[in-house]
């Protein structure tokens, strides 16, 4: 600790906190423009500096640790005249564009001059002019090089936070500008964090550019649909159009960070056909209706498939808010009292009650419902099967920051290489499905597999393991696909269960690909499990549903759906809705409010940028009308009442009041075991992962695209060159990668792209991203094998 | 200094040297000060597809080659004559008449400094202090000092410079039929 | 004649060889340093011989060396700044061109004094002569195992490596330094930590000027007692001046330092090209100038701080009657705004800012306030800036501003007049 002065206050810290740092926690406003609190500190912009009594010169106060008696003062004349210099001299080329530049309003070279700078220049020769034009980085990025000021924070959150290594410096002295590789970005993964940590308007988003004055904007806080990351974001909009997406420095689990999905995907709620009306199957088209005709339509086929003995399924998206979700296992289970309900047909090893049993166990019980951040605090990483920086970017990024701090091994064993492989200790090329496997090896005496690469990878993993107090375990969904999913959850838990033995404290969280998967499970809406993962007696699903209710998800597009009565309630029109025998329109992401469940188990809020359009219903109106129709009553209609139910059903989520609350969120808790572990040796056999003879496919999401929601998005869609399959061609083709396509073909289906090199990918493995495989090639996947034997060819592009 | 430079004719080239110079240190984003002057060397002049494959070579980001490319003054982003002329101007040389001589270099070759001759052979190019000052002024040719110029030193010199150039022309016009 | 000791084998050209440099006495430093000293005997004995370094700074080289940590765990290295590039200065080409083994030596000496393992000399990379002759000595060091494994027989072992420069000024900050050997752009590092705890590689890290590395051997050949014995108390043993600009006898002159200006310029230059000397700038163009009333302070740290300037890199310019001071300046000013390294905005921001009103000033279109605009930058420069690049150059700039203002006034006037 150290006691000091600071402007006349007696304080005492940390040794080691830095008089900024000091300074900001009681308040006292120093400037600062190339300090930013996640960033390394760089000290350059020279704003911050403060005089230190017996100090011969002013101090950085970013970078200046406070040390014991020191005297400090941040507005002594000596401080506030320098402050008035810099902003001079930095002003003196800096154009003076403010009314067109996009920035004014929420400048910080402005704020900073209002603050702190002097009326006026003293310095009168013509400004440097840099460039006469702006440079389009890419498709999404473009620069105003006058404009910058060298703070270099979009350098450093570039290569430090998320990874890329894109942009740089070219140059020097005035002559300084930041570039990408020949002037261009056009390879980066275009997250915009470039843009969001500009303190001025140097570099600018192109969709918005030009489009909006922040002042006129109305903004609303909410959640990111994307993926499981679950980021805090904020919405602009300026007459209920959507402006730009943006994200708050203080909030959420990303702190402002965001990936291309995230910051540039949201006109997804504009693109696509929109449903307006309800329409039913008359005569082999689709009719519009009324409500009314809808309702009754479904009501009365429901209780004549009652009466016959027949049963319905539910099957819900993982982007369905909790509140939602809740009502519609509601309306499956109690009023149309069916025990089928699923999310995420993707997940085919969730087929088996075994599977569902285990995952259950896993879920319910073992989950570790913390903070990222705080489960990044152990003593050892082990990320498995997850392409994590392509389908949780901002989860990704949150590692490598922790990491750059706090240098912790960290080992990934996936199918995809990803951007986090480069500091890793180890990292390991393992076909999905095989995490238990290699789970069981990494914690049990079994002989060394006869691989030298997995051998080395096991060692260091097991030596790494045994140094460790305490283990975090990141695993991807994507074993979720594969047939022995059960087996692969019970290794999982097994694994943990025996370093936990050792005295070891070890974390397990899902990097989920979708926004609210952990939710939607935890509000029961699978097969046999109950809110709160309940497990239930077996019903009897063996049968062909007679009716199958969809709601916001699109299983057509990659599989055939067998029933008698389709039913759909979506926002856009999809496959499935095409074949559907009723359609009920639904409001969309941000026309609804309610909460969602992220991989940390942290609930947070959803909220409505727009009410939905003329006629359009609330989701749980319409589950509400159909029950009453069917003589049953249901539950509340608000989204707080229906909260409400939920804290009081559901152990996790017991007593978290978030909407009463003027906080957004609330971490959910973790439950002891409810099944005593009691297994002793790890189900399944340890064969070497030999691949397969030919080529295996796998899927998942890739950066610019989260299943088949984000082809409603014309931004993403225009990013990255267009379809592609990833793969190791091998030696010769590696060499010049440009002008070759692939095929992949299986019973019948193929697709044809170009081939897209990534040397990282182990020989006999081919990636296609998910988004891509809808409408026939979806059939490349196999419902059996996970992943899917394919063959492929690769021939230069015709 | 050929224009087909790819980036598998520059490993061929240059990654025996590169990985040799690579050794002299602890990772390998050291080596690519010293990996842009051996390709400089070899090629004159260095440019997207060199960093590319420097980038390649040692398993750096690209933008880290760039960077340091732009960033320091020897490194060669455009064509440079055959005789880089560099006359330096710092006080001790500009006290001597250094910007005299620079303007009758300028009259003679027809050219401002930081520019080249059409004909490729010569670029002048004003610089700061490169360490001779007792015998200033002074002018770097290429590699080699000429100190305590005057404008007759200057002539003479050039004169030299472009007997030099015919012998270099007759050279290759002899080396290129021998292949031919 | 004072005795010349680092300059000794200038004209010796036997001595770029290993075994010419031997027979004139080299290497023996060296040896009696492996017999009869341990590490930090070494550091204590560097301590005792008071000697600063000449790169700059003058900052005591044992003291330096003390920082480095014992127990770090981590690899310790060495660097050489050998960047040579503040104007006026010369002197460490000719030690590297005529003596590079006498570097050498004293590279080594201090290697084994701090545990480094590794060490790089960073020339600049005009000095292609330099380069050559260097790489040419450590080869043949290591043929004769002065470097190595096991050097002469001792469990110590060092490999030294050439790091060549490629036009960048800035390099010579011993940080920017150890950022380009890292195969960076050579911008400053922050600093606390010192490059002792955490330099190059976040390695504990010593960087010292060739002329330093040349003192090493003779401390040890000769002893402590006579090094102290050369020149003043605070400043003691040989120090290389380089003398340029406008006087009759410019070269490399080994001194003491309590020789004054006058006498170096006067005795040593030959005097004045034509007429009086106006003025001196003693130690590289980062060094304010001193009018010629100024000229009897004696070229030492110390001295030369008291009045306001600094021996820098001892680097001597001389100014006579026919330079125009803010012709000079506005050199100086280009100079500075050329090699900001553009890290920190003061500097980048400022010295452009003021070379383009001194180049306003030199075309004639000068007005009234600008020196006083150029005293508003070198204000929000001096004092601010990361490194010692922008004070150096605002501090350069204000002394012409204040002994030679009525220069600027009368060329300023002359403009107004015209127009
Ligand atoms: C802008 C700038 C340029 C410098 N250039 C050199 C140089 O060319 N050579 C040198 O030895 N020191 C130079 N220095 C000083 C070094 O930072 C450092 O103090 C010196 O190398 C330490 O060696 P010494 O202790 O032996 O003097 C420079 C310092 C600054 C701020
Ligand atoms: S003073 Fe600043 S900009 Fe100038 S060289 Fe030093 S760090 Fe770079
Ligand atoms: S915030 Fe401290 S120097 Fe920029």
């Amino acid at each position: 600790m150290a006691k000091f002065i600071l402007d006349n206050h007696e304080l005492e810290v940390e040794s080691g906190t830095t008089i900024l740092k000091a300074a900001r926690a009681i308040a006292i406003d120093i400037p600062t423009f190339c300090y930013q609190d996640r960033l390394s500190t760089l000290a350059s912009c020279r704003m911050c500096l403060v005089e230190v009594e017996d100090h011969r010169k002013l101090e950085p106060a970013c970078s200046t640790p406070v040390t014991e008696g020191m005297v400090i003062h941040t507005r002594s004349p000596k401080v506030v005249a320098t402050r008035e210099d810099m902003l001079e001299i930095l002003l003196a080329n800096h154009p003076l564009d403010c009314p067109i530049c996009d920035k004014s309003g929420e400048c910080e070279l402005q704020d900073t001059v209002f603050d702190y700078g002097k009326g006026e220049s003293r310095l009168h020769d013509p400004k440097r002019v840099f460039r006469t034009r702006d440079i389009e980085l890419n498709k999404v990025i473009i620069f105003n090089a006058d404009r910058c000021i060298q703070c270099q924070r979009c350098v450093r959150v570039c290569e430090e936070i998320v990874g890329e290594v894109a942009l740089g410096t070219a140059e020097r002295g005035l002559d300084s500008e930041i570039t990408g590789v020949g002037n261009s970005l056009s390879d980066c993964s275009h997250c915009g964090n470039c843009i969001e940590v500009c303190p001025v308007g140097a570099l600018m988003s192109s969709p918005y550019r030009y489009s909006a004055r922040p002042w006129d904007l109305e903004r609303t806080d909410t959640i990111c649909t994307m993926c499981g990351t679950g980021c805090s974001l904020t919405i602009e909009t300026r007459d209920g159009e959507l402006m730009r997406v943006k994200s708050a420095y203080d909030t959420g689990i990303n702190g402002e960070l965001l990936c291309a999905k995230g910051r540039f995907g949201f006109d997804v709620i504009d693109g696509a056909e929109r449903l307006t009306t309800p329409l039913i199957r008359k005569g082999g088209i689709l009719t519009p209706v009324s409500w009314d005709e809808a309702i009754s339509f479904i009501s009365t086929t429901a209780r004549s498939i009652q009466n016959n003995g027949g049963h319905i399924q539910g099957l819900i998206s993982a982007r369905q808010t909790n509140e939602v979700a809740y009502m519609f296992q509601k309306l499956i289970r109690h009023v149309f009292t069916s025990g089928n309900l699923s999310t995420s047909t993707r997940f085919t090893g969730l087929k088996s009650s075994q599977s569902l049993t285990a995952l259950a166990q896993v879920m319910g019980h073992r989950y570790d419902r913390q903070p990222l951040r705080t489960l990044l605090q152990a003593d050892c990483i082990l990320l498995l099967g997850a392409a994590i920086t392509e389908e949780n970017p901002v989860s990704g990024y949150l590692i490598r920051e922790i990491l750059r701090d706090r240098p912790t091994p960290l080992f990934i064993a996936s199918a995809r290489p990803c951007g986090l492989d480069d500091i890793a200790r180890a990292s390991f090329r393992l076909l999905p499905g095989h995490e238990g496997q290699l789970l069981a090896r990494l914690t049990t005496e079994v002989p060394p597999p006869d691989d030298p690469v997995m051998a080395e990878f096991i060692s260091r993993a097991r030596e790494a393991l045994t140094a460790a107090d305490s283990i975090t375990l990141l695993v991807g969904t994507d074993f979720l696909r594969a047939p022995d999913a059960a087996d692969c959850l019970k290794n999982i838990d097994q694994a943990a269960l025996m370093l936990e033995r050792t005295g070891k404290k070890v974390h397990v969280q899902f990097l989920f690909d979708r926004p609210n998967q952990l939710g939607v499970w935890d509000m029961g809406c699978l097969t046999d499990i109950n809110p709160g993962w309940r497990y239930a007696k077996t019903h009897n699903l063996t049968p062909v549903p007679y009716m199958i209710y969809v709601l916001g998800t699109d299983p057509c597009a990659v599989t055939d759906l067998q029933t008698a009565c389709l039913i759909v309630q979506d926002s856009h029109m999809s496959r499935t809705a095409e074949l559907a025998t009723v359609v009920l329109p639904a409001p969309s992401y941000g026309e609804e409010s309610g909460t969602y469940t992220n991989n940390e188990g942290r609930v947070q809020k959803l909220r409505a940028i727009r009410p939905p359009g003329v006629g359009i219903l609330p989701k749980v109106d319409v589950f509400s009308r159909i029950s009453a129709a069917m003589g049953k009553t249901y539950g509340p209609a608000r989204v707080e009442q229906i909260y409400a139910e939920i804290t009081r059903e559901i152990p996790a989520y017991r007593d978290l009041d978030i909407w009463s609350d003027k906080d957004d969120f609330g971490l959910t808790r973790s439950l002891p075991a409810e099944v005593a572990m009691t297994l002793q040796t790890f189900p399944g056999s340890f064969p070497d992962p030999v691949l397969h003879a030919g080529y295996m496919l796998i899927t998942g999401d890739s950066l610019f695209q989260s299943g088949l929601l984000t082809r409603q998005s014309e931004i993403l869609t225009g990013l990255g060159d267009g379809p592609y399959v990833e793969m190791n061609p091998g030696k010769g083709i590696t060499e010049n990668a440009e002008g070759y396509e692939v095929t992949v073909s299986r019973k019948g289906a193929s697709l044809t792209a170009r081939l897209k090199v990534n040397t990282g990918f182990p020989m006999g493995v081919v990636y296609i991203p998910e988004n891509m495989l809808s409408g026939p090639p979806a059939r490349l996947l196999s419902a059996e094998d996970y992943p899917s034997p394919v063959e492929v060819t690769i021939q230069p592009t015709r | 200094m050929t224009a087909e430079r790819t980036i598998s004719t520059i490993r061929d080239d240059l990654t025996i040297a590169i990985s040799e110079v690579r050794t002299r240190y602890p990772n390998a984003r050291s080596a690519i000060m010293p990996a842009l002057y051996l390709a400089q060397d070899k090629y004159g002049t260095l440019d997207g597809t060199v960093y590319q494959a420097i980038a390649e070579i040692l398993d750096v980001p690209e933008i880290y080659v760039f960077e340091v490319a732009s960033f320091y003054t020897l490194y060669h982003r455009e064509a440079v004559g055959r005789f880089h002329l560099q006359m330096c101007t710092n006080v001790s040389c500009m006290l001597l008449g250094a910007y005299d001589l620079l303007g009758h270099l300028e009259g003679r070759l027809g050219i401002k400094a930081g520019a080249t001759t059409d004909d490729g052979r010569f670029s002048i190019r004003a610089v700061e202090c490169i360490g001779a000052c007792d015998r200033a002024p002074v002018m770097m040719v290429n590699e080699d000092y000429h100190n305590d110029l005057t404008r007759a030193r200057v002539d003479a010199l050039l004169d030299g410079l472009e007997e030099i150039d015919t012998i270099l022309d007759d050279l290759e016009e002899t080396i290129s039929e021998g292949m031919s | 004649m004072t005795e010349q000791v680092l300059l000794k084998n200038v004209n010796n050209p036997d001595a770029l060889t290993l075994t010419g440099y031997e027979k004139a006495g080299g290497y023996q430093g060296l040896k009696i340093m492996f017999r009869d000293f341990s590490p930090d005997e070494v550091i204590a004995y560097v301590k005792d011989s008071n000697l600063r370094g000449r790169g700059g700074a003058g900052f005591p080289t044992g003291l330096k060396w003390s920082f480095v940590p014992k127990d770090s765990g981590k690899l310790h290295y060495l660097c050489c700044n050998a960047d040579e590039g503040e104007p006026g200065t010369f002197k460490d080409r000719v030690l590297m061109e005529k003596d590079p083994h006498q570097m050498i030596e004293g590279m080594i000496i201090a290697a084994y004094a701090i545990g480094a393992k590794t060490s790089y000399v960073y020339i600049r990379g005009e000095y292609g002569l330099s380069i050559s002759r260097v790489e040419q000595a450590i080869a043949e060091a290591y043929a004769q195992g002065y470097l190595g494994r096991n050097i002469m027989g001792t469990d110590f072992s060092h490999d030294m490596y050439v790091h060549k420069g490629a036009g960048a000024y800035i390099c010579g900050e011993e940080t920017a330094l150890l950022e380009s050997i890292e195969g960076k752009r050579g911008q400053p590092k922050l600093k606390p930590p010192f490059p002792a705890v955490a330099g190059l590689y976040e390695c504990p890290t010593v960087v010292n000027n060739v002329e330093t590395f040349a003192c090493l051997p003779h401390i040890f050949s000769r002893g402590v007692d006579w090094f102290t014995a050369i020149g003043p108390m605070d400043a003691p043993g040989p120090k290389l001046f380089g003398l340029s600009g406008q006087l009759k006898r410019p070269g490399v002159y080994e001194l003491p330092m309590d020789i004054t200006l006058g006498e170096l310029v006067e005795d040593y230059g030959g005097g004045p090209l034509t007429g009086k000397f106006k003025a001196v700038i003693p130690g590289g163009v980062s060094a304010p100038m001193i009018p010629r009333s100024g000229f009897d302070v004696k070229m030492d740290f110390s001295s030369l701080a008291a009045v306001d300037s600094m021996l820098g890199s001892a680097g001597v310019i001389a100014l006579d009657d026919s330079a125009s001071i803010p012709v000079v300046a506005r050199r100086i000013t280009e100079f500075f705004s050329h090699e900001s390294c553009g890290k920190c905005a003061p500097c980048r921001e400022g010295l452009t800012w003021a070379a383009k009103i001194l180049r306003r000033i030199e075309a004639g279109d000068g007005l009234p306030g600008d020196p006083d605009q150029l005293e508003v930058l070198c204000g929000g420069i001096f004092g601010t800036t990361f490194c010692a690049l922008g004070d150096g150059a605002a501090w350069a700039l204000r002394a012409t501003l204040k002994h030679f203002r009525p220069e600027y006034d009368a060329l300023i006037s002359k403009n107004n007049n015209r127009g």
